[in-house]
């Protein structure tokens, strides 16, 4: 039994960072992206395809990609089990609930694993969230009430491996890896958290098209071989279709803006996709960074977002703060008063531009 | 600190060149083009060195380089060298490499030690830290030029600035209140203010966040009617298709009943078929036959009754009505106005009749009342024989008077009685004329009904009533005229319509006759009855013989309409299709044998049930496509929830930015205020007590004391001969150039917070002093120097003069510049 599991799709969600344009691209790509899944899966003939939840947002979903949904999963003949996650949630109108779908397709709707047969002696478990929130785990109590190989779709959070998802990621559906082992499931394919994971008895792909700058993990969609004794054989196949680079530009030493901007362009010049520049290190006091400006440096790329990171203006305020002038005391002020670190930065680089005449006085 | 020796490897015009100073007082002198400006700069960069960084070059590098560089390679590297004191005792030597910037450093000459690293900023050493200030800072608040003079001298509020910008920034920029300043302006252009009415950055990025929000709200609210309405939608589709099941189910059901039917039409066909071989004669001429036997028939039998007439026939009451005589002229009974006054007249002459009886009652008068009576009575007759004549009104009113009058004349004569025979005279009178008059008005009525009243009264008055009672018997013959004459018209009538239905009947027979010789019916005898009777029977022979064509007919019509232009076979052939067709959808065509809930109804209801089902389908298809079309409508306009987050967070990070930038400024507005306050505040009486110590002495006692405004630090000075105190810009010139000297390092060892003492160094600060003022400045700055080094550069040989008589060769020296600069001193 050869398996095809993706999860974590997110289609429509939205890109904060971006500009319209950009944004709409990597709407688009994603859906790009699930075309990839769906030709994967016709390439390698799998005999079931497995989305493990947040394919899409229930909140932002547009008409027009319900019928993108709709047709994709209507041009194949294999069959599609769908596993309502968090962001998807299943209601009366969720668009899983109200649309024609084509016979392949399998929805799981009930807030507890139900059955469906994937060949004789192998049944694949699945649930659905049936709200955005607090929705319980399936596995604790789980067991299964026949015989022969089971594994389960959903989408779900293992305890153990929430703290490697970065702040922010809620528990839904939360379970303990041992209740796997418990339930007498061989295995579990699950969405939810998008760092990917191959662990013993269940498989995380990790969103196969990228959500974020700076995302770690060979994410994508999975091929699962099932064995007769229900061991899986994974192999992870890259399927994204959007491209983006998360890169440091130092600006240490830089004497002005020009500095600044050739090392930006050095570093855009042989990437592609969406980039994120963050900038580093000490420059000069006299160099006048301007952003609007480094943002049309990616003319050639699909997005360009650059932020100033941990880039500083090598004050050194040690010295100024022993001054015994107006800006010395100013420097002193700032440290002793300002308990903020970036706006006590800010404060200091502002009062030190004003006293030193210049003009730039907005500090990123 | 104080600098002992400054050379130059390669600098400018030198090469190999050397610069010794002296502790105190030291006078570089040249004229233009010596050099002075050279060994200014090379001291200076000897000192603090160059910035050393990674990046292009700035401006102010780009300008050192072309007025500094070796002006011939081949002089050499572009280094200079300074040798320095420190007031620890520490003896230093600092090289600056100002072309590559790489071998710089400062070496502890006592102990041989590289002491770089405790200067060393942006990248090379920075003799400036030991002072606490840094390269800018040494040039600006060290080193003293011309044009500082200048503007402390020519500008009023020029020391004034020059003390604010030193407080400041050591000199270097802005002073804090023109930071303050262009802080202000920017914070006005860049964030603006947050009322209703601001039009500035910040007002219009809340707005926009507002309006951002607002969408995105509006967008999540269609969103999810959009998700309602798709939902209302799929279920709208879902009953289209229950719709289509169910009429599918009728329209089998209707299949069926329409194959039932055409089995059974293909076996009632079979059966017309077998027994009308062919099409029927046509009725045409049996139905006229027939036809006008029945109009015969029923003519006969409409027929009129024969008619009867008994009693006088018209001609003899014609005869009775001639005979009768016409109406008379005249009374035909007395008249109430002839009766009263012969009734007067009888009373008249009965009273007459008592008078002449003995008593008073004269006999004549008992014959008169007898006469009365009886005439009363014979009115009474009269009336009698009116009513027997046929004037029933008339007698009637006759014998009422007649009776009345004779009973009531009875009993007045009666009641009479007698009269007084005293008045019988007079009464006899009264009487005669009373008969007399009554005789008159009887002659007048009967005149007035025309009837003869001459003569004897009472001879006209029965000629009268004997006229009345005949003109009453004719009156009663005249009157059989009218009755007469309508039993006439009856008659005539009667007569009229008898012999018209004598007419018809004999027209009935005649035609009754002529159908039967139509049809060929012997006329058994004359008798119609008979004949009506033949004709009759064979009506009925005839009707059925008709019934059995029509019914042949109406078979003959029933088998076309069956085979509806098909052949039987052809109608047999299909019944069988249709047969096998129900058989294979699991339906019987056998009435008897419904399958399925609908299988088993009638035709009719059957198709009652399509037609309901159509109509409902057809709803459900509006339903859907209603919704199906808002859909469409809906989603052509739907807003991308996504795209209004995303612009939420755009707007949201504009009004973020500008609003930390606010939170920046105004924090760093506020921090500057303070920190300028305070530093002024320090620095004010350091800057009084300095010059305080000094003021006495280069005013020659002009001024007592000084004081400096915190505030601002504007300074001013206390005349000693009027006790006042003046601005300092209102001073000499010559004065305020001493006092800003005395200010300058006054500021000088303020901002040097290390506790090292600063050297001084001028650069043509004379340049437009007359003789007195230069004396005086140099006595200041001889005196200065006795605490800190002093460096004067100068184009002026008078110094050399000045020098001669008052340095002291220990501490202070003069150094020439002549021309192009030598090789070495």
């Amino acid at each position: 039994m050869k398996l095809l599991l993706f999860a974590d799709l997110h289609l429509d969600a939205p890109f904060a960072w971006a500009r319209p344009a950009t944004a709409a691209l990597r709407r688009q790509n994603r859906r790009a992206t699930l075309t990839r899944i769906l030709e994967l899966a016709e390439a390698e003939r799998v005999d079931a395809i497995l989305s493990g939840g947040d394919l899409f947002e229930h909140d932002r979903i547009s008409p027009d990609t319900i019928e993108f949904l709709r047709a994709s999963f209507g041009g194949t003949d294999i069959p599609i089990y769908l596993a309502p996650g968090n962001h998807d949630w299943l209601s009366e109108a969720s668009p899983y609930a109200v649309t024609d779908w084509s016979p392949n397709v399998n929805l799981f709707t009930e807030d507890r694993l139900t059955p469906a047969g994937l060949a004789d002696g192998l049944t694949l478990w699945g649930a659905a969230h049936r709200a955005p929130a607090n929705t319980d785990g399936f596995f604790a109590t789980f067991r299964p009430d026949r015989g022969g190989i089971h594994l389960a779709l959903t989408h779900a959070s293992e305890r153990g491996f929430l703290a490697q998802q970065g702040s922010g990621k809620l528990p839904h559906a939360p379970f303990d890896a041992g209740e796997l082992e418990a339930s007498g499931l061989a295995h579990a394919f699950l969405g939810h958290f998008h760092v990917p994971r191959d662990a013993d008895r269940y498989t995380y792909p990790g969103n196969p098209d990228p959500l974020e700058f700076g995302e770690t993990g060979e994410r994508g969609a999975v091929l699962a071989s099932v064995g007769a004794d229900g061991s899986v054989v994974r192999e992870r196949r890259l399927v994204a279709t959007s491209v983006v680079h998360d890169v440091e530009v130092s600006l240490d030493d830089a004497a002005h803006g020009d500095d600044v901007r050739t090392r930006v362009e050095a570093a855009l010049a042989p990437l592609g996709g969406c980039v994120r520049v963050t900038l580093s290190g000490e420059m000069a006091p006299s160099v006048e960074v301007d952003l609007a400006g480094l943002a049309t440096l990616g003319a050639h790329l699909e997005g360009l977002v650059i932020r100033p990171g941990s880039a500083r203006v090598g004050y050194d305020l040690d010295a100024i703060g022993a001054e015994a002038t107006v800006r010395g005391q100013f420097v002193r002020l700032a440290t002793a008063e300002v308990s903020d670190f970036d706006q006590r930065r800010r404060v200091i680089v502002t009062g030190l531009r004003a006293l030193d005449g210049r003009r730039d006085l907005e500090v990123l | 600190m104080w600098v002992e020796r400054v050379s130059a490897r390669a600098f400018g015009p030198f090469r190999d060149a050397i610069l010794e100073l002296r502790p105190g007082l030291t006078v570089v002198v040249g004229p233009n083009e010596a050099g002075k400006s050279s060994w200014h700069a090379a001291l200076r960069l000897a000192l603090t060195g160059r910035r050393r960084g990674r990046g292009g070059r700035t401006k102010e590098d780009l300008e050192l380089e072309e007025r500094h560089r070796p002006w011939d390679e081949a002089d050499g590297p572009w280094e200079v060298e300074a040798r320095l004191h420190l007031d620890d005792g520490r003896v230093i030597d600092i090289s600056q490499d100002l072309a590559g910037r790489v071998d710089c450093r400062a070496v502890d000459v006592g102990l041989g030690r590289d002491v770089s690293a405790e200067i060393i900023v942006e990248g090379s050493p920075d003799a400036s830290r030991w002072l606490g200030l840094d390269r800018q800072a040494f040039a600006a608040t060290v080193s003293v030029d011309q044009a500082r003079i200048l503007a402390v001298v020519d500008a009023a509020d020029g020391l004034q600035d020059d003390m604010q910008r030193a407080a400041a920034t050591a000199g270097r920029d802005s002073t804090a209140a023109e930071a303050i300043a262009r802080l202000t302006d920017f914070r006005k252009s860049a964030v603006g203010a947050d009322t209703r009415v601001a039009v500035g950055p910040l007002r219009q990025t809340r707005q926009a966040a507002a309006e951002a929000e607002r969408v995105l709200a509006d967008a999540r609210a269609r969103h999810e009617r959009d998700l309602a309405r798709a939902a209302d939608a799929q279920v709208a589709a879902w009953r289209v298709v229950s719709a289509r099941d169910r009429l599918a189910q009728a329209e089998a059901a209707v299949e069926q009943t329409r194959a039932i039917a055409l089995v059974a039409r293909a076996r009632r066909a079979a059966e017309l078929a077998a027994s009308n071989s062919g099409p029927p004669p046509t009725l045409a001429a049996m139905e006229g036959e027939t036809a006008s036997v029945a109009t015969a028939l029923e003519a006969w039998r409409g027929r009129p009754a024969t008619a009867v007439l008994d009693g006088p026939d018209a001609e003899v009451i014609a005869r009775r009505l001639a005979a009768l005589p016409p109406a008379p002229q005249g009374d035909i009974a007395p008249q109430v106005s002839v009766m009263d006054a012969v009734s007067a007249l009888d009373q008249a002459e009965g009273a007459a009749a008592e008078l002449r009886q003995p008593g008073g009652h004269p006999a004549p008068g008992a014959s008169g009342e007898r006469l009365l009576v009886g005439g009363g009575l014979l009115g009474a007759a009269a009336g009698l024989g009116a009513v027997l004549l046929g004037a029933p009104l008339v007698g009637l009113i006759l014998i009422a008077f007649g009776l009345g009058f004779a009973a009531w004349y009875t009993i007045r004569q009666r009641r009479g009685g007698a009269g007084a025979a005293a008045d019988w005279g007079r009464r006899r009178q009264e009487v005669a004329a009373r008969v007399e008059r009554s005789g008159e008005s009887v002659r007048e009525a009967l005149t007035a009904r025309g009837a003869p009243a001459e003569g004897d009264l009472r001879a006209a008055i029965a000629a009268y009533l004997t006229a009345c009672a005949q003109r009453a018997e004719e009156a009663a013959a005249a009157a059989q005229a009218e009755p007469l004459r309508r039993q006439l018209e009856s008659r005539r009538q009667l007569e009229g319509t008898a012999a018209e239905a004598a007419a018809a009947i004999a027209r009935a027979e005649s035609e009754v006759r002529a159908a039967a010789e139509r049809i060929g019916q012997p006329l058994n005898g004359d008798d119609p009855e008979r004949v009506v009777s033949d004709l009759e029977a064979w009506q009925r022979r005839r009707l059925a013989d008709l019934q059995a064509g029509q019914q042949a007919i109406a078979e003959w019509q029933e088998l076309r309409d069956l085979l509806d232009g098909r052949s039987l076979g052809q109608l047999e052939s299909e019944a069988t299709d249709a047969t096998r067709r129900m058989a294979a959808a699991g339906l019987s065509t056998s009435v008897a044998e419904p399958v399925g809930a609908d299988a088993g109804l009638a035709a009719a209801a059957a198709e009652e049930l399509l037609a309901a089902r159509q109509a409902e389908l057809l709803t459900a298809e509006r339903a859907a496509a209603t919704l199906e079309g808002e859909a469409r409508q809906l989603d052509a306009s739907l807003p991308s929830v996504a795209e209004a987050e995303e612009a939420v967070e755009a707007a949201g990070a504009d009004l973020q930015r500008v609003v930390t930038m606010a939170e920046v400024l105004d924090r760093t507005l506020a921090l500057l205020r303070n920190a300028e306050e305070q530093v002024h505040r320090d620095l004010a009486p350091v800057l009084a007590d300095t010059v305080r110590r000094w003021l006495p002495r280069i005013s020659g006692g002009a001024y007592l004391d000084v004081s400096v405004d915190p505030r601002d630090l504007q300074v001013r000075v206390k005349e000693a001969a009027t006790r006042q105190w003046r601005d300092a810009w209102r001073l000499s010139e010559g004065t305020r150039e001493q006092i800003f000297l005395l200010l300058r390092v006054a500021m000088a060892q303020h901002l040097v917070t290390t506790g090292e003492t600063a050297p001084l160094i001028l650069d043509e600060v004379t340049a437009q002093a007359d003789d007195s003022r230069r004396e005086a400045l140099l006595g200041v700055l001889h005196e200065l120097s006795r605490e800190r080094q002093v460096i004067v550069f100068t184009h002026d040989p008078w110094f050399a003069e000045w020098a001669g008589d008052h340095l002291d060769p220990a501490r202070d020296v003069v150094i020439p510049l002549a021309g192009r600069p030598a090789a070495a001193f």
